[in-house]
């Protein structure tokens, strides 16, 4: 399946994501849910963080990606939270070597979708950076989740309204936005040009 | 083996404009180093030829400056100085069928061996690749005389038994290291049924690496405790750093690599660099797989046939599954079986999405490990029904059930993963600080050799750390009362400066993976061994039995080299 009517805007995102001011970058709050709970250990102190002036305080969280609304959603917002999928071994991969994940997005704020156009749903999507092919992860719920299982590296993840939630392919506006953490990798090469002969710190 | 490396990801316009800008613009005061590095080493000296830069994979020709950075350590390959053809040539391993009681002399030494066309010096035990294979029945004690013929210190460490404390092999905890000349007598009994290995821990970023390491494989007395095989086969995984003058030399005060970790790019199958294995149409295969590489994580693939996941470090899971492949990291030990319906010649890979730090992207990694050839005959005996079925293992679950009662109970210690890199050079750090963005759970490749290999034992040094006292590595020192419970959290820290995935050792001891990140394990073996990702949490449960003074540490070598290690006592 081919993403065609949201390319454009995926792709300035991607580019987006490129950018060394990306807002994820900035972003503070909880580190992973991963360690979050019963089994979550305290946050480190930032003395310990090398080096202390760029970098480590500025990484995005490595297991949560912020969904950023389009002009469409107002002010709504979301997460997407992924947790490593249940393995016997020590990590879960596929046989090509992709990472497991467990994915629970997370949606705040939306209008009802029959607002925006001949929309009853919203379902959350999974597309790899290249956007060579777009993976349903769920219909949002009541309780404004939707889950499912992802096995790619480098990846968006977005909603968008949907005239049903049984829909198996994208077809509505994108309301919610974002790059997973691996996405703001940066190419070493272009970054210190990108930011003005500077690294990104 | 053969390695393929296709095309990375293409960047979008935009940062191909800039891509091609940056290339430019550094690559003009990089030039003349880039030059010398490429035309030289044929004719300088041996001194140059042991400082030149490591081999990268494809597309990861690091201009960035770096070119006259060299680490903070001398160049040393084993047996510096030594003719090799005044050494004994290396051969593949015999199998050692032992009896309790027996007792068995094993020599480290120097031996000669051919890769790639080049006549390099390595080390191997009784001058086998890989050592001696030992098998042994379950609770066999056998007597092992070690002589150290190295022009390196070192010991044998028992990697998974629960042995007695002092025939641990650890420098320093549990024995003095046996100089290069001299013997230790280690009493070695095996415990439980199960796969492990024997290495030295001295300097194991060499000395492992370098050909040092054998299985032992424990059988259980039970009739029936393992499926019935056409044929077993361990696979030892090792890899090597190799270009055209041979051997990449290691760092002599400390280790080099220190940040990631040696990845090799010549990938040795039980010392081979061309694994074949030949069985009939139908046959089902018992793989013993250990990884004894110092820091590559595989993904195993056996193309051309179904696995079966049975079990892990010391003994069988409670129920056996199929699985596409087998994630494996260093120290780890899985057991698979696997059927092969049709004739053909299939590899077995390790596939991976690798990165590429520099540039920032994915790009699929597949290895060939060795192949396995199935010929038209069909099997001998067929074991396709017991094969397709999924048995559960009862006797360990019922083992298991005792401790079932400490699965809820509080952590009893937590352990931190993290490190401190301080006084690398300006440039890398520099370039460090741009890749501070982006950490996968497990670095499946070394995505930024150059910077890696300039980092050593001088500059990093990876930390276990106690967040209940504060203490770090081997100011830790844990204890427990003999035959306690222990409930111990790992969490590796993902906000360090160059976080990574750990393979943490508990030694002596025995343990269950009670959960990942939150989720409790289903299905449990017994392990000594854990992979801890980025990010991630492990809560493991020990079963603190063994008295002594034990290690517990990073098995990544150069981890371990560089402090990643602690200890713990079982005692009144």
């Amino acid at each position: 399946m081919r993403l065609r009517s949201a390319v454009p805007a995926l792709v300035l995102l991607a580019l987006l994501g490129l950018a060394p001011a990306a807002a994820p970058a900035t972003r503070s709050g909880p580190s992973d849910p991963t360690s979050a709970g019963a089994e979550h250990a305290p946050a480190l102190p930032h003395s310990r963080l090398a080096p202390a002036a760029c970098g480590a305080t500025a990484r995005p969280p490595l297991y949560r990606i912020d969904l950023k609304p389009t002009s469409r959603a107002g002010g709504a917002g979301g997460s997407a939270l992924l947790r490593p999928a249940s393995t016997l071994f020590g990590v879960s991969v596929t046989a090509d070597g992709h990472h497991r994940f467990s994915v629970q997005v997370q949606v705040r704020g939306l209008p009802d979708p029959s607002s925006l156009g001949s929309y009853s749903a919203y379902v959350a999507w999974a597309a790899p950076a290249d956007l060579g092919s777009v993976r349903k992860i769920g219909a949002v719920g009541t309780d404004g989740t939707a889950s499912g299982e992802l096995a790619y590296e480098k990846f968006l993840v977005f909603v968008t309204a949907e005239p049903s939630a049984d829909v198996t392919e994208k077809s509505g506006p994108i309301l919610l936005q974002g790059l997973s953490p691996s996405g703001q990798m940066k190419n070493m090469l272009t970054e210190p040009l990108l930011n003005g002969g500077m690294p990104p710190c | 083996m053969l390695t393929s490396h296709p095309t990375a990801e293409v960047p979008s316009a935009g940062s191909a404009l800039a891509l091609a800008l940056a290339a430019v613009l550094l690559a003009l005061p990089a030039a003349s180093g880039t030059l010398r590095a490429q035309d030289g080493t044929a004719s300088r000296d041996t001194a140059e030829v042991l400082r030149r830069p490591p081999p990268m994979q494809h597309g990861m020709n690091m201009r960035l400056g770096l070119e006259s950075e060299r680490p903070s350590v001398t160049p040393w390959l084993p047996g510096e100085g030594v003719d090799p053809s005044t050494l004994p040539e290396a051969k593949p391993n015999e199998v050692l069928r032992l009896a309790d009681g027996d007792t068995l002399d094993l020599t480290a030494g120097l031996v000669r061996r051919a890769l790639r066309g080049k006549t390099v010096v390595m080390y191997a035990f009784n001058r086998q690749y890989p050592g001696p294979l030992i098998r042994v029945k379950r609770d066999a004690t056998i007597v092992v005389r070690f002589h150290n013929r190295l022009d390196l210190a070192s010991t044998v460490h028992w990697h998974g038994l629960r042995i007695d404390n002092p025939y641990d092999g650890v420098p320093n905890v549990t024995q003095d290291p046996v100089p290069p000349g001299g013997d230790f007598v280690y009493h070695v009994h095996f415990p439980d049924a199960g796969v492990y290995w024997y290495h030295p821990h001295v300097r194991g970023d060499i000395e492992i690496n370098a050909g040092l390491y054998g299985n032992e494989i424990v059988d259980s007395p039970i009739y029936g405790f393992n499926n019935p095989v056409n044929r077993e086969a361990p696979l030892i995984l090792n890899d090597v750093l190799f270009d055209r003058h041979g051997l990449f030399p290691y760092g002599k005060e400390t280790a080099d690599f220190a940040i990631m970790g040696r990845f090799g790019n010549l990938f040795l199958v039980n010392g081979e660099p061309d694994y074949r294995l030949e069985v009939h149409r139908g046959d089902v295969v018992r793989f013993y797989l250990t990884d004894v590489s110092p820091t590559r994580t595989y993904n195993v693939v056996f193309e051309g046939g179904k696995t079966k996941l049975v079990g892990a470090d010391i003994g069988p899971f409670e129920r056996e599954e199929w699985v596409e492949s087998i994630p494996i990291a260093v120290a780890q030990r899985y057991v698979a079986e696997v059927r092969y319906d049709s004739a053909g010649t299939y590899p077995i890979v390790n596939r991976v999405q690798a990165i590429n730090h520099v540039k920032g992207t994915f790009f699929p990694e597949v290895d060939t490990l060795g192949t396995v050839h199935v010929t038209g005959q069909p099997t001998d005996e067929d074991h396709a029904d017991t094969f397709g079925t999924l048995h559960s293992r009862d006797s360990v679950t019922a083992d298991i059930e005792s401790y079932r009662k400490y699965f809820d109970e509080p952590v009893d210690k937590r352990l931190e993963l993290t490190v401190n890199i301080q006084g690398l050079p300006g440039r890398v750090q520099t370039l460090m600080a741009s890749d501070t963005m982006y950490y996968p759970p497990v670095e499946w490749n070394d995505g930024m050799p150059k910077m890696n290999w300039i980092s050593t034992g001088h500059e990093a040094r990876w930390i276990l750390r106690d967040p209940d006292t504060g203490r770090e590595n081997m100011d830790i020192g844990w204890h427990f009362e003999t035959g306690s419970v222990v409930k111990i959290r790992i969490h590796n820290d993902p906000t360090s400066m160059h976080p990574m995935n750990h393979p943490i050792h508990f030694h002596g001891q025995r343990f269950l993976v009670l959960s990942r990140d939150g989720v409790p394990s289903d299905n449990l073996a017994w392990k000594d061994t854990v992979l801890v990702p980025v990010g991630s949490t492990v809560v493991i449960l020990m079963d603190a039995s063994n008295p002594g003074t034990w290690l517990a540490h990073c098995h990544i070598a150069e981890h371990l080299e560089t402090g990643m290690k602690m200890t713990f006592t079982v005692g009144p």
